[in-house]
């Protein structure tokens, strides 16, 4: 165990662990800016959902569930903050809150739909051929098709795991533990292993990771 | 631990790539954006609601789930579209911890209900349902119009009914407060 495997709370002072980028922590600190715009009337409520929903989105999707739950979910969520708006006393604390919310959500419907839809390689040459843009270099569409190849030969815990702590720049553990059945003192070494599998499926399909 | 390998920068880096690769290959459909800032619109404007009214409150005879007495309550609204009722199904639980899931639950214990809920018409959407005590719950309104909140404690509650933003846009309906 390293440091870098303490558990984050998610309202605790901000836990620089080796998932926590800049990059997402500028994003955790523009959803409490935008909210803080927000619940004095400076702002409508635009600017925090444009920053927030596709974090939950991918928060959602990492629970299987199909893009029309997924969408609902992320739905419900933005519906419960308004309503609870009032409850979040700390403005750093709603980035946490919502995707808090949104995984317990997930949680819940994929438990109700029983059987969660993978997405399968069809949607992904769907995407692909529709996603291609210019700023995409050929190489990074080919590093990302590996990914998502490397990806798909795990266990579904591994990704399930992985798709939330990549977006979750500080993971309530416990909670992420209680959901996929797992101890929480196990979490940072199973996210570990789930890396080190990656990096095996990606290398023998002839990638550099 | 069982050798992992990776030392945390290429973990985080490793991650970081993940994170590129969904964005790029998974992102968020189209329009979410937009739909979410409607339904938020609409929840916001109070006139925008329609306020449902209780027409019955009957007990029955609960059929294979549990021993006590389910409630069936019905709602309805005029709506300029035609009418709109909600059925609801309140069905006691058995005691014991009122665990749903991981956060769910709350003090639990034998004043749970399960609540079957049908919106005629039916149209895909959430049902959110907020209690005095806090701890709302939302479950996804099928396109039959069915929902279900399989515990939640007993108590004053609410539920907002809004179906999924398509071309019949139709507002939230909203229940008054009841007792579980």
């Amino acid at each position: 165990m390293s440091s870098a495997e303490t558990v984050p709370s998610t309202t605790g002072p901000s836990t620089a662990g080796p998932t926590t980028g800049a990059s997402e922590r500028a994003l955790w600190d523009a959803a409490a800016d935008a909210f803080r715009r927000w619940q004095s009337g400076a702002d409508p409520v635009d600017p925090l959902v444009r920053v927030m929903t596709p974090v939950l989105w991918h928060v959602v999707r990492a629970y299987g569930l199909d893009e029309e739950l997924a969408r609902d979910v992320v739905q419900t969520t933005w519906l419960a903050l308004v309503r609870r708006a009032g409850s979040i006393a700390d403005p750093q604390a709603v980035a946490a809150w919502l995707t808090v919310t949104a995984r317990r959500e997930a949680w819940r419907a994929a438990k109700r739909a029983a059987t969660t839809v993978a997405v399968d390689d069809e949607v992904l040459d769907v995407v692909v051929d529709a996603g291609e843009s210019a700023e995409d270099s050929a190489v990074q569409q080919d590093q990302h098709r590996r990914l998502w190849a490397g990806v798909a030969t795990l266990d579904e815990r591994c990704q399930r795991l992985l798709r939330i702590v990549a977006f979750d720049a500080r993971p309530d553990y416990a909670r992420i533990a209680s959901d996929l059945g797992m101890a929480v003192g196990s979490i940072g070494p199973t996210r570990g292993r789930c890396l080190d599998k990656l990096r095996t499926a990606v290398r023998e399909n002839g990638g550099v990771s | 631990m069982n050798g992992h390998t990776g030392t945390s920068a290429d973990d985080g880096r490793l991650l970081a790539d993940l994170r590129s690769m969904w964005e790029r290959l998974d992102p968020p459909p189209r329009g979410l954006v937009d739909d979410v800032l409607v339904t938020l619109a609409t929840a916001d404007v109070a006139d925008e609601y329609e306020v449902l009214t209780l027409v019955s409150d009957a007990r029955e005879l609960a059929g294979t789930r549990g021993d006590g007495e389910a409630r069936v309550l019905e709602f309805t609204a005029t709506r300029r579209d035609g009418a709109a009722t909600v059925l609801l199904r309140v069905s006691p639980l058995e005691g014991g911890p009122g665990e749903d899931g991981p956060g769910g639950g709350g003090p639990g214990g034998g004043g749970d209900v399960r609540i079957d809920g049908w919106v005629v018409p039916g149209r895909a959407g959430s049902v959110l349902l907020e209690r005095d005590a806090g701890d709302d719950a939302t479950a996804v309104v099928s396109a039959e119009g069915r929902f279900e909140f399989a515990r939640v404690p007993a108590g004053a509650a609410r539920l907002t009914v809004s179906a999924r933003q398509d071309a019949a846009a139709s507002v939230p309906l909203v229940t008054p407060d009841f007792e579980l």
